[in-house]
Order: C-alpha cells, then sequence, then structure tokens
C-alpha cells in the first residue's frame, strides 16, 4: 500500500521530489527514520545531558531539573585542575602516535595486501595476535623498556607505545582497503616507469585516502581514550592526559560529587566541540577520492 | 635471466623495507610478552616468587589450564560472559551501527547533526562513560531506580545489586554506542557508486530493496571489519567493568580481561601464572574469532561476486 | 585543493611543533628532583599518594607538610626529595610490582594499605626492619600494633606505619533517642545491637545503611570477635582451609537476619571504591549507624545530621568485653639496595613519623589514627578545637582502650574478602543460605 502511495507521488511531481531529497521514499519510511534518528540522539546525548543537569544540583542525580542552581563544582574545577594542560598533552600524544601509526601499518598492510612473499600469513597471524594480547601482560615489559631507553613519564615515551597500541585495527582497515583497490590502477604506473615506492606513494596512497582517513579516525579514538597506560607510564600531572586524569575523579571527588559530575563534564565538552569542528573535515577526507565500485 | 633475478631482488628489498617499520614496533612491544604469557602460563609465577617464574615440570606443565576449566567458578563466569558479550555485540551492536548508517544515508533532516552525537559516546574515554554510567544506576542518586519506582511503586530496583541485571547493566554502557562503527559504514555507503542502485530505482524498487539487494551487499567488506572490532570490544571488555560493576555482584560480571587483572594484578596473590594462562586463552579465542568473521565476509563476498 | 593543501599544512605545522615540544617538555622533565643532587650530600626519594589539593583533602596537605618539615630540618646533612604519586597509593603499588620486575624499586615509599611486601621480599628488594625496632625502644613503641602484626612467619617485619586503621562505628544519638533504643555505649552484648535495630525499624528510622563492601565488612569484622570460638577462627582467618566453620556461618546467619534483610535496597548499595552512599545516609541523618574508621569525622563537618548528636563507639562482645579493629597494613618500605647510610636516613624517617609529636598532629589533624602506644589522648583533646577533630580523638581514644585489638576483615581474609562481600547481595535477598556461602567459599579456596 504504502509503496505505491509512494509511487503514485513520485509519478505526479518526480522531478522536484527527486531534487530535494534524492533518496527520500515513503512516508512511513520516513517516520521510520526520523524514529529512529530520534533513538540514536537519546542514547548518545542522554547520559550526557544527565550529567550536565546533575552537576548543576546541590545533590547531584535523579530525574528533573535542579532546584537550586549550584556552579560550586565548576568553580572548584576551574580554579585548581589545570584542565588545558591535559588537553595540550592529549591532542600532541594522539595525533602523533596516530600518524606514526598509520603510515607505518599502511606501508605494511600494502606489502600484505598487495604481494605475494613466503610468510605473508605469518605477518597477518602476528598482527592479529596483537589484538587480543591483555594489557596487563604486555605492561611489565613496556615499563622496563621505557625505563632503559629512559622515556618513562615523557609524552615521547607514551607517543612510541601509542603508535603500536593500535596495529592490528589499522592494519586490518588498511589491508581490506587496499585488496579493494582496482589491481590495473597500479599496472598502468608500472607501465609508465614508475618504481614500487613512487607507485605506493604517488598512485594508491591517494586512492586510499578514505580507507587512511578511516583507519586515522579509529587509531585516533582508540589513543585518546586510552588509560591503562598513560596511568602507567605518567607520573608528573604536567604531562597527564584527560583519561589519565579521569581515572583520578572516582578517588579525588568521591566526597564530591559536584565536583565529580562537574569534572566529567569539563572534560567532555571540549572533546565534544572540537570533534564536531573536526568531524566535517573528517568526514570530507574521507569521502574526498572515493574509489568508484 | 639475469634481469628477472634484478626485478625479484628489488622487490625483496622493497618488502622487506616497507614491512621492517611495523615488525619492529611489533618486536618491540609485543614479541616479548607474547612469549612471557605463553611461556609462564606454564609456570608457577605469584607474589611468592615474583621476580623468577618457576616452570611446573612436565607432568604438572597444564595445571594452571585444568585448574582454570575444572575449579576456578570465577574464569569459568568470565569465559561465559565473554563469550556472551561478543554474541551481543555481533547480534546487537553491528546490526544496529548498519541500521543506523542506513538510515542516516538517506539525508533526512538533522542526519550530520544525528552523525556526529552518534559518535559522541565513543569520543569521550570510556572513563567518562563508566562513571556516567555507575551513576544512574545508582539507586540512590540514579534515575533507573526513580524509573523503576514510578512504574512498581516500592521496587527498589537496584540495576548493580543483582546478578542477572548487572550484566545488563554492563552491557547497555556500551552496546548501543556503535557510533564510529556506523562513521565506517556511512563513509562506505556514500562511497557507492549511485548509478548502481539509480537504475534499480528507476525499476520501481522501493528504497528497502536497494538497501537489502545493493547496498548491504557491497557493505559487506566494511561489515566484516566492523564486525572484528566490534566483536573484539566485547571480547576484551574491561573499562565499563571496571568502573561500573567491578566484576560484581558475586562475580556476575567477570570478563576474561577482568579476570587476568583480577588475578594477577588485583589480587595480594599475584598470580600472574594463572592470569596469563586465562590471557593465552583469551588469544586463542580472538584468533579464532577474527579467523571466523573473515572467512564468514570472505566467503560471502566470493559468492556475490559469483 | 587549495583548502586540502592548507589543512595539510596546518597538520603538518602542528605536528611539527608538537614535537619540538614534546622534545623539550620530556627534556626538562628529566631534570626535575635531581637539582638538588650535586651538592655532595647523601640522597633519598620518598614517594606518598597525598597527592590531593588542601581542598580536595585538607589532611593530604598536612602530611606533605609534616614530610617538608623532615626534609627542611636535615637539609644540612642529607637530601630528602619528597615525590607525590598522582595515583595514590595504589599508583605507588603498581609503579613498584612494574619496578620489581625490571628490577627496581623506591628508595622508600609509602604504601598507604596496599601490601606490596610479599612480593618485593621474595624479589629480595626490601629491607628487614625488625633489628632497628628491638633496638630502640622508643621506636617500637611508636609503631604500636604494627610490630606484632606485621611480623611474617620467618620473623622480619619489612613495613611499618604512622597512621592505623582504627575502626569501630558512629552512631547518631539523637535518631536513637528518638526510637527510645539503647544506645551503643550501654550496650552489653549483641543481643543490645539487635534489640536497638528492631526499634529503630519500629520507629521508621533505617538503622543504617551498608553496601556489598566495607561497612558491612566491618560490622561482620565486628560480631566475629562475640565469643572466644569466633576470635579464634578470626585471628586464623587468612590461613583458613575451610569455611565451613559453625563461628563463620553464625557470622553470616548474623549479617543476614539481624542486619541485611532489616534494611531496605535503597540503603543497601553495591559496593565498590566510590559506593560512598552509606556515609551520605548518615551524615543526612538518614540512617542511626554508620560502619567506618575514625577519619571518618572528616565528613561530619556542619553535617545536616548535626555533629553534635554523632558518637563514637566500639564494639560489643557477648563475654562482657569491648572490641576494635586496629590494622597497621602495609606503610613504609625501605629498598634494601641503599648504601648503610641511606638506610639510615629512612630509618630517622620512619622514628619521626613515628615519634609522639607528629603521632598527636596526626590525630589532632584528623588524618587518621596513630599507632603509637605513647599519645596520652586526654592533652591531645585539649588541643582540639574543632567538634569532628575532638570527635575522631574520643574515638581514638576508645579503640585504644578496648579489651579486644584485632585486624580488620580485609587485612584478615586477604583476597577472601572479595569473595566473602560478594555474598552479601544474596544473603540480602535471601537467594543464598549462609551454609550456601561457606560452601562457595570454600570452592574458590579449592581453586587457588
Amino acid at each position: 500500500m504504502m509503496v505505491s502511495r509512494g509511487e503514485i507521488r513520485r509519478g505526479q511531481t518526480p522531478r522536484k521530489i527527486r531534487k530535494e531529497r534524492p533518496e527520500s521514499g515513503n512516508i512511513g519510511a520516513k517516520i521510520f527514520r526520523y524514529v529512529i534518528m530520534a533513538i540514536v540522539l537519546f542514547i548518545s546525548l542522554y547520559p550526557i545531558l544527565w550529567v550536565l543537569i546533575s552537576s548543576f544540583k546541590e545533590k547531584p542525580g535523579g530525574l528533573g531539573l535542579p532546584e537550586k542552581w549550584v556552579f560550586d563544582g565548576y568553580i572548584t574545577i576551574f580554579t585548581e585542575l589545570d584542565i588545558q594542560t591535559y588537553f595540550f598533552n592529549s591532542i600532541v600524544i594522539t595525533f602523533v602516535s596516530t600518524l606514526i601509526s598509520v603510515t607505518v601499518v599502511a606501508m605494511a598492510a600494502y606489502v600484505v595486501a598487495r604481494m605475494e612473499f613466503r610468510g605473508k600469513a605469518l605477518v597477518t597471524l602476528m598482527f592479529s595476535t596483537t589484538l587480543f594480547i591483555p594489557a596487563i601482560s604486555i605492561s611489565f615489559p613496556i615499563y622496563r623498556l621505557l625505563g632503559d631507553l629512559g622515556l618513562r613519564d615523557t609524552r615521547i615515551g607514551v607517543i612510541f607505545i601509542y603508535s603500536g597500541l593500535g596495529i592490528a585495527v589499522t592494519y586490518f582497515i588498511l589491508q581490506s582497503y587496499f585488496m579493494s583497490i582496482p589491481k590495473e590502477m597500479e599496472e598502468a604506473a608500472r607501465v609508465d616507469g614508475c618504481g614500487y615506492v613512487g607507485t605506493f606513494v604517488r598512485i594508491i596512497l591517494p586512492i586510499a585516502k578514505p580507507g587512511l582517513a578511516t583507519a586515522a579516525i579509529m587509531s585516533f579514538l582508540n589513543n585518546w581514550n586510552e588509560f591503562y597506560f598513560a596511568s602507567l607510564l605518567l607520573k608528573s600531572p604536567d604531562k597527564m592526559t584527560i583519561p589519565a586524569l579521569l581515572g583520578q575523579f572516582t578517588s579525588a571527588y568521591s566526597r564530591n560529587l559536584n565536583g565529580m559530575f562537574s569534572a566529567i563534564i569539563v572534560a567532555v565538552v571540549p572533546t565534544i566541540i572540537v570533534f564536531c569542528l573536526l568531524s566535517e573535515t573528517f568526514v570530507k577526507s574521507l569521502t574526498a577520492g572515493a574509489v568508484k565500485g | 635471466m639475469a634481469r628477472k633475478k634484478k626485478i625479484l631482488s628489488k622487490r625483496t628489498i622493497f618488502i622487506i623495507a616497507f614491512l621492517l617499520p611495523a615488525v619492529f614496533l611489533f618486536a618491540v612491544i609485543y614479541a616479548y610478552p607474547l612469549v612471557n604469557i605463553f611461556v609462564t602460563s606454564f609456570c608457577e609465577w605469584n607474589s611468592k616468587n615474583f621476580v623468577a617464574p618457576k616452570f611446573l615440570g612436565w607432568d604438572h606443565m597444564f595445571d594452571n589450564y585444568i585448574k582454570m576449566f575444572t575449579l576456578d567458578k570465577n574464569f569459568q563466569m568470565a569465559l561465559i560472559n565473554s563469550l556472551k558479550w561478543v554474541a551481543l555485540t555481533l547480534v546487537i551492536q553491528v546490526p544496529w551501527a548498519v541500521l543506523v548508517a542506513l538510515v542516516l544515508s538517506k539525508k533526512e533532516r538533522g542526519w550530520r547533526f544525528t552523525r556526529n552525537m552518534f559518535v559522541i559516546p565513543n569520543i569521550i574515554s570510556t572513563a567518562a562513560i563508566g562513571l556516567i554510567f555507575l551513576n544512574l544506576y545508582s539507586p540512590s542518586r540514579g534515575v533507573i531506580t526513580e524509573i523503576c519506582n514510578m512504574i512498581a511503586p516500592g521496587s527498589d530496583v537496584s540495576v548493580l545489586a543483582n546478578e542477572n541485571w548487572a550484566f545488563w547493566g554492563v552491557t547497555f554502557s556500551f552496546i548501543l554506542f556503535g557510533g564510529s562503527s556506523c562513521l565506517l559504514l556511512l563513509t562506505q555507503i556514500f562511497s557507492i557508486d549511485p548509478s548502481l542502485y539509480e537504475a534499480a530505482k528507476v525499476d520501481g524498487a522501493s528504497g528497502l530493496q536497494i538497501d537489502l539487494k545493493i547496498k548491504l551487499p557491497l557493505l559487506k567488506p566494511m561489515i566484516g571489519t566492523v564486525a572484528v572490532i566490534a566483536a573484539n570490544y566485547g571480547l576484551l571488555l574491561y573499562n565499563e567493568i571496571a568502573l561500573i560493576s567491578g566484576g560484581g555482584p558475586d562475580n556476575a560480571t567477570f570478563s576474561l580481561s577482568y579476570y587476568v587483572y583480577k588475578t594477577a594484578l588485583g589480587s595480594t596473590k599475584l598470580n600472574f601464572a594463572r592470569g596469563n594462562a586465562a590471557g593465552v586463552i583469551q588469544m586463542l579465542l580472538g584468533i579464532i574469532l577474527v579467523g571466523m568473521i573473515n572467512w564468514f565476509f570472505h566467503r560471502r563476498r566470493k559468492e556475490d561476486m559469483l | 585543493m587549495k583548502k586540502k593543501k592548507l589543512i595539510s599544512l596546518l597538520l603538518a605545522a602542528s605536528l611539527i611543533g608538537s614535537m619540538a615540544l614534546t622534545g623539550c617538555s620530556g627534556g626538562g622533565g628529566k631534570d626535575d628532583g635531581e637539582d638538588t643532587a650535586d651538592n655532595g650530600l647523601p640522597t633519598v626519594t620518598f614517594t606518598h599518594g597525598y597527592y590531593q589539593d588542601e581542598s580536595e583533602w585538607a589532611p593530604a596537605a598536612e602530611m606533605r607538610k609534616i614530610y617538608e618539615e623532615f626534609a627542611e630540618a636535615h637539609k644540612d646533612e642529607f637530601n630528602f626529595v619528597i615525590k607525590a604519586d598522582q595515583g595514590g597509593a595504589e599508583g605507588i603499588y603498581n609503579t613498584a610490582l612494574n619496578d620489581l620486575s625490571a628490577g627496581e624499586f623506591y628508595d622508600i615509599a609509602d604504601f598507604g594499605g596496599w601490601d606490596i611486601t610479599e612480593a618485593a621480599a621474595s624479589a629480595g628488594a626490601i629491607m628487614d626492619l625488625k633489628p632497628y625496632l628491638d633496638a630502640d625502644e622508643d621506636l617500637k613503641a611508636g609503631v604500636g600494633v604494627c610490630y606484632d602484626q606485621n611480623l611474617t612467619e620467618d620473623g622480619k617485619i619489612y613495613t611499618v606505619r604512622e597512621q592505623i586503621e582504627g575502626v569501630g562505628f558512629w552512631y547518631n544519638q539523637a535518631l536513637f533517642e528518638q526510637a527510645g533504643a539503647k544506645t551503643p555505649d550501654q550496650w552489653t552484648s549483641w543481643a543490645d545491637f539487635d534489640e536497638a535495630v528492631d526499634q529503630l525499624v519500629a520507629a521508621g528510622i533505617s538503622p543504617f545503611s551498608l553496601n556489598a563492601g566495607w561497612p558491612t565488612n566491618i560490622l561482620a569484622a565486628g560480631y566475629s570477635q562475640r565469643d572466644e570460638a569466633s576470635r579464634e577462627f578470626y585471628a586464623n582467618g587468612g590461613s583458613t582451609e575451610s569455611f565451613n566453620d559453625p563461628s563463620f556461618i553464625g557470622t553470616m546467619g548474623f549479617l543476614q537476619t539481624n542486619v541485611l534483610q532489616k534494611i531496605d535496597a535503597a540503603h543497601f548499595g553495591p559496593g565498590g571504591d566510590d559506593d560512598n552512599q552509606y556515609t551520605e545516609d548518615f551524615i543526612s541523618g538518614d540512617s542511626a549507624m554508620l560502619f567506618n574508621g575514625v577519619w571518618a569525622t572528616g565528613d561530619f563537618a556542619d553535617c545536616e545530621a548535626g555533629i553534635e548528636n554523632i558518637k563514637p563507639a566500639v564494639f560489643p562482645t557477648d563475654d562482657g568485653q569491648t572490641a576494635g579493629l586496629l590494622s597497621g597494613g602495609c606503610g613504609f618500605v625501605v629498598s634494601d639496595k641503599l648504601s648503610d647510610e641511606q638506610k639510615d636516613i629512612c630509618i630517622e624517617f620512619i622514628k619521626y613519623m613515628t615519634s609522639p609529636e607528629i603521632a598527636a598532629r596526626i590525630v589532632e589533624n584528623g588524618i587518621g589514627m596513630a599507632p603509637s602506644t605513647t599519645i596520652d589522648y586526654s592533652s591531645v583533646e585539649s588541643e582540639v578545637e574543632s567538634p569532628e577533630g575532638k570527635l575522631l580523638v574520643q574515638a581514638c581514644n576508645l579503640l585504644q582502650g578496648t579489651d579486644i585489638q584485632v585486624l580488620g576483615w580485609g587485612n584478615t581474609f586477604g583476597d577472601m574478602e572479595g569473595e566473602i562481600q560478594n555474598k552479601y547481595a544474596g544473603l540480602k535477598d535471601g537467594s543464598k543460605t549462609p551454609e550456601d556461602v561457606a560452601n562457595e567459599l570454600d570452592q574458590v579456596l579449592a581453586a587457588e
């Protein structure tokens, strides 16, 4: 029924509807989409809005709006926590480690995706295993290694570790993306006299931009949220990252719920703002240069 | 002959040079721990001999594993829970992310905003999410108890105090947050050549038919990747448990990762040997899982091509 | 195209900039704490977990001040470098484990209750303090119960503390009077406890707020001192081979029917580090008893329940005695790799920290209870002005005077503490009997 009605409507003014909403269907489908979007918005935003509202309450928690608006928590946070330092650290560490990780893994993933050589399966297995190693099991050796290198409690040490932490996911994404690139493109480049490295840099990388961006986002999110190694390796307050700071909230603010709720908001809101600003760039780079088919 | 040999060696150099940095990272960060986990799982290694793990002997080398599977209720609970969480991510999170991606790809009003908001739970750290849910579930200051009391006065539901509910309490702190998966899928949808489904549309195919018959098959490789990432998250689930339920009540929300932590670091006995044995099991499960998911999507892709 | 180029340029620039910055601050960070090392004097680095800002937790600032005064007083003899770990005592413990695996250890650190001694001793990394304690009567008196409690089976003492967990409980006198119940200072047996609980419940007052952890453990530990048989089981709790013991089952049965089932779900939290609701309920005047240590007074100032109504108490026994929980646990631990000169500095510091002056200061400032047996509490009380400070002194005095002084639940049962408290929810909702609990705990023991 619904379908036929939609067809009739489309028949009446086909061009106009198509132009406005290229993929809109009938009313039922539209309602369904809005319902789904509403659910998505609710589950994504409610927890944070709840904390936001609660942070202004004298006694945080419960449903409803605050009876009396209290700002004590925020005053404490802003006067005593050097929040911008933590943000700066998080940004530097995450950006650099993501860049290194994606570059290094892209090279390896390309070789595996495109070339035949002995031990290829081993390389894949090797990267796969890293996905499941418990963080606790690698923490002792890593701690010792960074101590030997004199990199404990430095941002470079954490960048180094983060560069290696997400290699499995990055590898999976990039390898499958490289495989989806038609082989003819490289062959053409090869005929034109491009070397292996030249082909990779000039032909493959530009085509693989969406894949690289995707891998970078995943790696970025992982490193941005990494908590265990950050709190293990970074001891000086001026080097700590946001997640390491959040880890302290439970103990430091257990007596001060107001402070804890405000702290969550303060730590989370700039992240959200940065993401919203960056998301368009992200998504544009994702769709730009996409391979057809 | 000579020329061929030269090309081959150039190729080899290229392969080695490109693999080297990643292999170096792997070797430095993972290689030793991998061997270490495996070897010490056949050892006695706890607070009594913390710096000197001792091999259990050939007759007893599997003692850690045998005890885990026969006696250790916490391990058994952790194993079952982790498998449940893997299954739930595959059954709930992945399809949910696919559904949302398909819905958003229709570009209804507000889709961009919805997309950005959906990713928010993934970009704020799990530490924050954990704290938020801990408070939401709290009987005194949370909302769940209050809502339940509205529906059934006096019920005084305490999500985290009940063994069955606590499992779902932990589950719902992450299972619906498929934002980054959705983003990956959305990207893939937008990279589909519109000509592939425009034709079908002209032929009178409904939006649903186009989604199911044309877009979904094209999305399969990406769904496979998303499934691996999601299942991996379910298998390794740790932060949410540590922050929300602490493995409780009565160890009902142990996961393998949490078990490893509890046994090795979170206990005065520092039983690293047992923790690493559980780590070996976790790694084996993970490899099997990735293999299965890859095989599933790979095989299906080939069929579609035929 | 232009835009893309611009973005990539910006990115590259920011990366280079950030690289430079990390490089700079990475290098700069290494200088911290080493700037005093070049004056030829011996150096000892002391690490502690009192990192909190004064406004967050005032005792932390006071502790730092105590440390700094020591360093200042001896600055001509040696360099005493003080470092705060942002991860608190737990962070120090985790770092120590990692250090041990790398063959290192702190010079001296305060582990704040996180027991590193077994692992560190098995690695041969820490020094035995017993000879120093035996040689110095004042030092021995200063560490009080720590001497006996931390004596290992092979006759060594690896750690002592300047403060101990002194635990009894608190009650709200006004609520007891409102219910017409006998107050805890008049209790002579656990039957009085039961009677008071029933009267409070009848008056519509929640007798206590508990959770599947800490406060309930305190009550269980207190009740475990009720008679000789139970005390014996408790004293050997750490090495017990079976929980199928009548006194333990009796304790669990008491918890189930006389405690947990007397309160509603809203007064029973899930437990965990940040489940502090049981305290909130007490200080807001919603519950009549609070099972927490002497340091809980920090939350009592200006509370809704009214600080004048709050009184400390210790546990009764069924044979006419009183009982308190005094746990030393793991505190100062000293590396064995230090030179004799450095070791002497550490002992000097421990002596300072356990001296009567510092002990009095720890109590006066509401930081906690000191183990020292040399404190004159009545003179300390007169020094203190704030009502919450006076309460703390009273509580310490009461505990120091108890007939039976035992370790707390966690120090007694070790890892099993967690397993035992796991069963509280099941006991409360009736899904487990005390016998089930004992059997399930025995299964855990068997799996070890």
